[in-house]
């Protein structure tokens, strides 16, 4: 059994996914993509739900996908994965398909907080065995920065605009891992793109186990949050370090921590980079900080305090450790 | 048509950097430990100090647009089944 980073070098494997597509310069999503995707051994079907990743890889007569590929719309990537993964069921028991393959439904936050949330929930609770990965870039990116559920408290947004009477967003953006980790899924993780190890691993744990897996994967956006291209990975970092975005999983019902920042950042140095947060630095807005410093602390002891009441990761030492060998 | 591929080589590794492909968002050049990489006139990265790679290939791994590979002489073929 190959480990990790010699499966992410296989020729096999690296070419799913290819260039040349037209995302933005220091998009967090091919990163993201490119990973989850070398490092399954399997054959592998994408399912791809209205989004960046949709209309940028497949401008026509091109396409950056060589692999079976089906877009669907905005509100039903799950469903349709659920479909053609019974399809496939059926067909393998007959002896029509010889090799084990591998579903993978990619979404946006728009697409998944929002829009296709019944259908995906519709689909985990149904036990299907598909691997879904958002790509968390906490707006609709594709469409010009509308607000979604993911976007976090106070952020600007083309219909959360900041100016006299209003700060931006004013709603705490939902945890949609949380909510994913209710169905009582085999495994559910929370990723970084800035983590390449770390998101590898998790990927191929969640497309081992026998079930519906789901994986939350934070994914910058220079363009809507306003800040240089080469600093993508390293946003994506800070989120880590600042606790805004902890590296978890739950994987049958145990939960557990992936990374523990040896000094928590305060959540300063992560919005500071970013313009869609550059009003809270403006004098007259210190409540609104301490507020979502408040908040990002009261999460991160929450789920601390939840990591320890109950028993470790059946993985010992967490997703850093190889499982396979 | 020709592909331009440029080459930088140290010993039997070498990068091989498509320049069509770059994009010059600089994620690479924040990534690399070793300072190799920098973005040219161009807005196109360049491999301006091969001599201190270590040949770790975060840059190939975190490329978006797939426009770096780092090569080995040795590639492990892990057995796919």
């Amino acid at each position: 059994m190959p480990n990790t980073k010699e499966l992410a070098r296989h020729e096999e494997v690296q070419k799913r996914f290819t260039g040349a597509h037209a995302l933005c310069a220091g998009c967090g999503i091919p990163v993201c993509v490119r990973t989850i995707l070398n490092v399954i051994e399997e054959p592998v079907v994408a399912i791809n739900a209205t989004g960046c990743l949709e209309v940028a890889t497949t401008r026509y007569p091109t396409t950056a996908w060589n692999i079976p590929w089906i877009h669907v719309a905005f509100e039903n990537a799950a469903a349709v994965a659920s479909g053609v993964e019974t399809a496939y069921r059926v067909l393998r028991r007959r002896g029509r398909i010889p090799k084990e393959i591998r579903f993978v439904a990619f979404g946006g936050d728009g697409g998944t907080y929002d829009i296709g949330l019944q259908a995906l929930s519709g689909a985990l609770e149904r036990g299907h065995r598909f691997l879904y990965v958002c790509y968390d870039n906490e707006a609709y990116m594709n469409t010009g920065n509308q607000r979604s559920g993911a976007t976090p408290f106070a952020a600007q947004t083309s219909t959360a605009p900041v100016g006299e009477k209003s700060f931006g967003k004013p709603q705490r953006r939902k945890d949609l891992t949380e909510i994913v980790a209710a169905h009582h899924v085999p495994y559910v993780a929370q990723a970084s793109i800035s983590d390449w190890y770390d998101l590898a691993v998790k990927a191929r744990k969640a497309v081992s186990v026998d079930g519906p897996a789901f994986l939350n994967v934070l994914s910058t956006c220079p363009r809507g949050w306003g800040h240089p291209t080469d600093q993508s990975i390293k946003i994506a970092r800070l989120g880590v370090e600042t606790c805004y975005w902890p590296l978890y999983e739950v994987s049958e019902g145990r939960w557990c921590l992936n990374y523990i920042p040896e000094e928590k950042l305060p959540i300063t140095e992560w919005l500071r980079p970013q313009r869609r947060f550059a009003h809270l630095f403006e004098s007259g807005h210190e409540a609104l900080l301490a507020q979502i410093q408040r908040q990002v602390d009261e999460d991160w002891e929450k789920l601390v305090r939840r990591c320890e009441d109950l028993p470790p990761s059946p993985f010992p030492g967490g997703a850093m450790e190889e499982v396979w060998r | 048509m020709e592909i331009a591929v440029n080459r930088y080589e140290q010993g039997n590794f070498f990068l091989a950097i498509e320049p069509r492909r770059c994009k010059g968002c600089g994620v690479c050049v924040q990534s690399c430990p070793q300072g190799v990489l920098a973005l040219n006139g161009e807005g196109k990265v360049e491999a301006k100090e091969i001599a201190r790679c270590v040949f770790c290939g975060i840059c190939e791994q975190r490329c978006p647009d797939f426009a770096i590979s780092v090569y080995k002489e040795r590639i492990i073929q892990p057995s796919l089944v």
